[in-house]
């Protein structure tokens, strides 16, 4: 008998017209990893919901189809017992927690489901001494990092002793550190413990490799479901991007089985290359983004930052001697471990923040003096969270705001921005009846209205998909090549790979590496993207999927290769 | 500012007690506060209160506490004398007032409004110690059995203050950056500034009640009856402070029964020390009172000590 | 100077607000939707106190918002909000033996919304903006009594007029800001929190 068995089902939410899931019929098998992918929106979420019995209990709306759990109708289930057998952990940390304090919120579960002290202490005990949360034990929830806050949120879950864990982009608004230990343990738990597993994901170069079965969801039904490995190639045919890059670079080559893995995409290219060199040196030329930055070397400096140190009233000194000097045109990454003072940089280049000793000049303002009033109106800015640039009534309403904050009256700006985000036929929509990615489209949309020459934007990749990513970062390249600077600080090593020209690196208050994006991420072990990662050493310099086209297919595209490595693996 | 609590954890023996210890000790320092009229007592307890003050660390937050109080005590030394017409001795006849009625200040009555204002130290110095001793967390714990939702509505809202007021710099920064000017205009213009501010937050907000809600939900909230998960001890030196404490409630008591503690001020001041027995009450009293800082420098000095309580 | 009204005042004021959030509890099973839309209004509204409050000369700019929401969520969640409102910000600004009282004027104040809904069930934003301005005076008359009955002897109405009339610029200021925030934003608020209502309550299940 199947863990999960759901038959035809169909959801729609409350006051909606379009189906969130429709005809979805599915087995799950106890002890499986399940890798659920797709765009947002897609219906992955409202899957899981199903799963753990939020949907319909807690949503409302209509629901067509049949939900088995062991057997019984999910719905006519004792929610405490549900509870206890299927966990889930959501996407925002923050979110989560409930208690002021990390013991009080593991309790919280426990609490609910009505057991009495001792077995609560002996769970408590055990879940703490199992996530290695000791040292945090006594500590207030509201100060501890994302990273610390998702680890409780899953240790409070834990602690219910659920068979099945249900994690919907657990890892999406964390750094790569802390997203990388969620990971590993939820491997764990699956291949020790027999956790039966079901997770969304949206950065599959983190966790493909991890899951026995992958489901691709589009338009609310499945339409791809099996092994990893095999569907990768599937997937890429149907046009899903949902498939990790060094797998999307085989499955471009016509591989039949392809490689999800560093390691196995490495032995693959290896055998591939045959001793083949290829002399990178000279192709690097050939990238058009590193013309670029050449062409550009004699332009004038649009943030530059001298010595700059800065110390928070509390004692704690973040930046420490920061240098910097972005020039006119340039895409640059800001990267970075969790506090190694990237927010604060960032802070001082927006004149938010004024650096103890230093100095910062911004579009040739001295704004270490000045503050932010002399640049904002030629500067964008997009903090991490675009829901906090939006409370007007309409789309409209939200760039007219801004417009007429700085008493500009060119009005036809907004209709320009409006095509130009794909917003047009939402003019007139609240926008908080948006999805996440729209939001994120009209909180950019109203601070470009002023036509700014500098775009800064801090962490805009938290929590969106794959598709939108790649809108995200071929528009801000459009931005550079017009001519306005762009900084991105992120923790996304592909997006900045992928999209950035320059990058630079902090570490503890300073920065440590700074250049063109080869020189710095080619280098980098740890902080370089799946693609770098497998052409390292083998083909150096190669950092995107666009790079490792034009330099690898060549050499590989030999129909000979091929045709000679597929009769081995034949043989 | 307020990223974090002001009870700060700083490992001392007197923020180890159970805080229902704490609260009986300090409710007993309270109750004696108001009942206690004699200026002396309220002295003793004063100089009393500043030595646990000591005992705990907490002097700077003792003086943010004292300017605070500082108005009030000013109101209360001023209001005093003008209105007051019991005292005998008059130092000053001042004119005829409308409502007030014709100004005398008697000596009685000054004497009356400074006593009053080392009560307001004494009380001010109390919820001080209150701040520094417990845990807001573990007394929340405490009632968690009675009034569970309130106590979980309570934490919930504690552990989101300071991502409010984050977020709400954040969105200030936006605003800021989308041309808005908060510290330009009339008073008018600015509350219009802020209501946007307050608008975001407000919407950010309530979608993210439902967030939180739905991860209640998935945890089995509301699927049935609560238990309540208690993380404090009882250790002896818990029982030891908690009789000392009803021991002082009971001397002081006793003591007033018999006149010991109160005090008349009007229409001419008594005696600050009646007789031998006045000291000897106060200094019972004060000396159950002391069990906790004996405690606590008995466990910082005496390694034999630690181990029993 | 027999008997001891400042002990009394406090006791009744400690005692009053145990008693009331109590019964208010168990008026009625809260669902998690309705616990979490309180806290949070709750540490949103204590934020607004710690934060703005300091920002514009402690004009208390989250009274209005109390009200409203007692106005549309009804007394327990308006009850519940204000109560928790001085006790949050406290945690983080400071405990004292202000904090039941002040639990008590602000449970009343959402309290006093709930109430307006029962006997104005069309009551617009113009009520409720002459209310919170009127509460502005009334949490300063509340407040001192605790004052008075603890430091002022002997306890006539004359000193209480004076410890009232001591803090009256202080109070005008306070209702001149909720006049001016509820005027502001009462509107807007109305709206916003009608429209989660509409969220929370909707649980229709259809089967297809």
């Amino acid at each position: 008998m199947p863990l999960f068995k759901v038959e035809n089902l169909t959801y729609y939410y409350p006051e909606t017209e379009k189906a969130a899931l429709r005809g979805i019929n599915l087995e799950i098998e106890e002890g499986e990893f399940i890798l659920v992918a797709g765009g947002s929106g897609s219906g992955k979420s409202s899957l899981a919901r199903v799963l753990a019995g939020l949907i319909p209990d807690f949503y409302g709306g209509r629901i067509g189809g049949r939900v088995f759990f062991k057997g019984k109708d999910i719905r006519t289930m004792d929610r405490r017992k549900l509870a206890m057998e299927v966990g889930m952990v959501f996407q925002d940390p923050e979110k989560q927690m409930v208690q002021s304090y990390v013991e009080a919120e593991i309790a919280f579960g426990l609490e609910n489901l009505g057991l009495d002290t001792e077995e609560m202490s002996r769970r408590i005990a055990e879940v703490i001494s199992f996530m290695n949360l000791t040292s945090i034990r006594e500590m207030f929830t509201a100060n501890l990092s994302g990273g610390q806050q998702q680890k409780l949120a899953l240790a409070a879950v834990l602690a219910m002793q659920p068979h099945v864990l249900i994690l919907d982009e657990p890892t999406s608004q964390l750094d790569p550190v802390s997203a990388e230990e969620i990971l590993n343990l939820v491997k764990r738990l699956n291949e020790e413990m027999g956790f039966t597993v079901i997770m969304i994901e949206q950065r599959l170069e983190r966790c493909f490799h991890l899951a026995d079965r992958v489901l691709f969801i589009e338009r609310g039904e499945i339409v791809c479901d099996g092994k990893a490995q095999e569907k990768a190639c599937e997937a890429i045919k149907m046009g899903l991007p949902f498939v990790p890059p060094v797998a999307r670079f085989f499955a471009d080559l016509n591989f039949p089985s392809v490689p999800i893995t560093v390691k196995e995409g490495r032995k693959l290219l290896r055998s591939c290359l045959r001793g083949k060199k290829p002399t990178s040196k000279i192709q690097f030329g050939l990238c058009r983004n590193n013309v670029h930055v050449e062409d550009l070397r004699e332009q004038n400096s649009v943030v530059s930052l001298k010595n700059v140190w800065f110390t928070y009233p509390g004692g704690q000194e973040v930046l420490k001697d920061a240098s910097l000097d972005i020039k006119e045109g340039e895409f640059v990454a800001i990267l970075g471990e969790n506090g190694a003072g990237k927010s604060t940089l960032l802070k001082h280049m927006i004149g938010m923040l004024k650096p103890g000793r230093g100095k910062v000049h911004v579009l040739g303002k001295d704004i270490s003096k000045n503050g932010y009033k002399e640049i904002r109106r030629l500067t964008a800015y997009l903090s991490q969270n675009p829901n906090d640039y939006l409370f007007q009534d309409t789309v409209e309403d939200e760039l007219l705001f801004t417009l007429k904050n700085f008493a500009l009256t060119d009005i036809s700006v907004v209709d320009e921005m409006l095509e130009k985000f794909h917003l047009s036929r939402y003019r007139k929509t609240n926008p908080r009846d948006l999805s996440s990615g729209e939001r994120q489209r009209v909180a950019l949309a109203s601070v470009l209205v002023t036509r700014p020459r500098l775009i800064i934007l801090d962490e805009p990749t938290r929590g969106v998909d794959f598709r939108l990513k790649a809108d995200l970062g071929k528009f801000l390249q459009k931005e550079a090549e017009k001519g306005s600077t762009v900084i991105v600080v992120t923790h996304d090593v592909e997006f900045a790979a992928e999209f950035a020209a320059k990058v630079a690196m902090m570490f503890s208050g300073r920065i440590v590496s700074d250049g063109e994006k080869h020189e710095v991420l080619g280098k980098s072990i740890f902080y370089s993207p799946q693609i770098g990662k497998m052409c390292m050493g083998i083909c150096e310099g190669v950092l995107t999927f666009a790079e490792a086209q034009e330099i690898i297919f060549p050499l590989i595209e030999d129909k000979r290769t091929i045709t000679l490595l597929r009769t081995g693996e034949n043989a | 500012m307020f990223d974090k609590l002001f009870y700060q954890e700083k490992g001392l023996f007197l923020q180890s007690l159970h805080p229902a210890t704490v609260l009986v000790y300090l409710n007993v320092l309270f109750v004696l506060s108001l009942l206690y009229q004699n200026p002396l007592y309220l002295l003793g307890l004063f100089f009393f209160l500043v030595l646990l003050i000591i005992e705990v660390d907490g002097m700077e937050a003792w003086s943010g506490f004292l300017k605070a109080g500082v108005s009030l005590m000013l109101i209360i030394m001023i209001i005093n004398p003008l209105v007051i017409r019991a005292g005998a001795t008059i130092i000053w006849h001042g004119p005829e007032l409308p409502i007030l009625g014709k100004l005398d200040i008697s000596m009685e009555a000054l004497y009356y409004g400074a006593v009053s204002s080392i009560r307001l130290l004494v009380i001010i110095s109390i919820f001080c110690l209150y701040n520094l001793m417990i845990n807001p967390d573990k007394v929340l714990n405490l009632f968690s059995k009675v009034a569970g939702k309130s106590v979980l509505m309570i934490a919930l809202s504690t552990r989101m203050l300071p991502t409010m007021v984050r977020d709400l710099k954040r969105i200030k920064e936006v605003q800021q950056f989308r041309g808005v000017d908060f510290d330009e205009g009339s008073l008018w213009a600015r509350v219009k500034k802020y209501s946007c501010l307050y608008n975001v937050l407000l919407l950010s907000s309530l979608e993210d009640s439902l967030e939180i809600a739905e991860s209640m939900q998935a945890r089995a909230f509301g699927s049935g009856k609560r238990s309540v998960y208690s993380r404090n001890i009882l250790r002896p030196r818990d029982i030891i402070c908690m009789v000392a404490s009803f021991l002082a409630l009971f001397a002081a008591i006793w003591g007033l029964q018999y006149g010991y503690g109160q005090y008349t001020f009007y229409p001419q001041a008594d005696f600050l020390i009646k007789d031998r027995i006045t000291l000897t009450t106060l200094s019972v009293v004060i000396f159950y009172l002391s069990a906790p800082i004996i405690l606590s420098e008995g466990w910082k000095n005496c390694r034999f000590l630690k181990s029993k309580i | 100077m027999g008997t001891n009204w400042g002990f009394y005042t406090t006791m009744i004021g400690i005692f009053s607000v145990a008693l009331l959030m109590f019964s208010m509890e168990k008026k009625g099973e809260l669902t998690a939707r309705q616990v979490s839309i309180t806290a949070v209004l709750a540490a949103l509204c204590a934020a607004g106190r710690a934060v703005t409050g300091v920002g514009l000369l402690f004009l208390q700019p989250t009274m209005f918002l109390v009200e409203i929401t007692g106005f549309v969520y009804g007394v327990q969640i308006g009850f519940f909000v204000g109560v928790m409102t001085p006790l949050i910000s406290n945690f983080f600004m400071g405990q004292g033996s202000w904090t039941p009282f002040q639990m008590l004027c602000w449970g009343m104040l959402g309290v006093s919304g709930a109430v307006v809904k029962a006997l104005f069930p069309g009551a617009g934003n113009k009520t409720l903006t002459t209310l919170c301005f009127f509460w502005g005076y009334l949490y300063g008359a509340i407040m001192d009594v605790w004052q008075w009955s603890v430091f002022m002897r002997p306890l006539t109405f004359k000193t209480y007029f004076l410890i009232l009339a001591a803090g009256f610029s202080f109070d005008s200021l306070r209702a001149i800001g909720n006049l001016l925030f509820c005027a502001a934003l009462g509107y807007q608020t109305l709206k916003i929190l009608q429209y989660f209502h509409k969220k929370m309550d909707i649980q229709y299940l259809e089967d297809l």
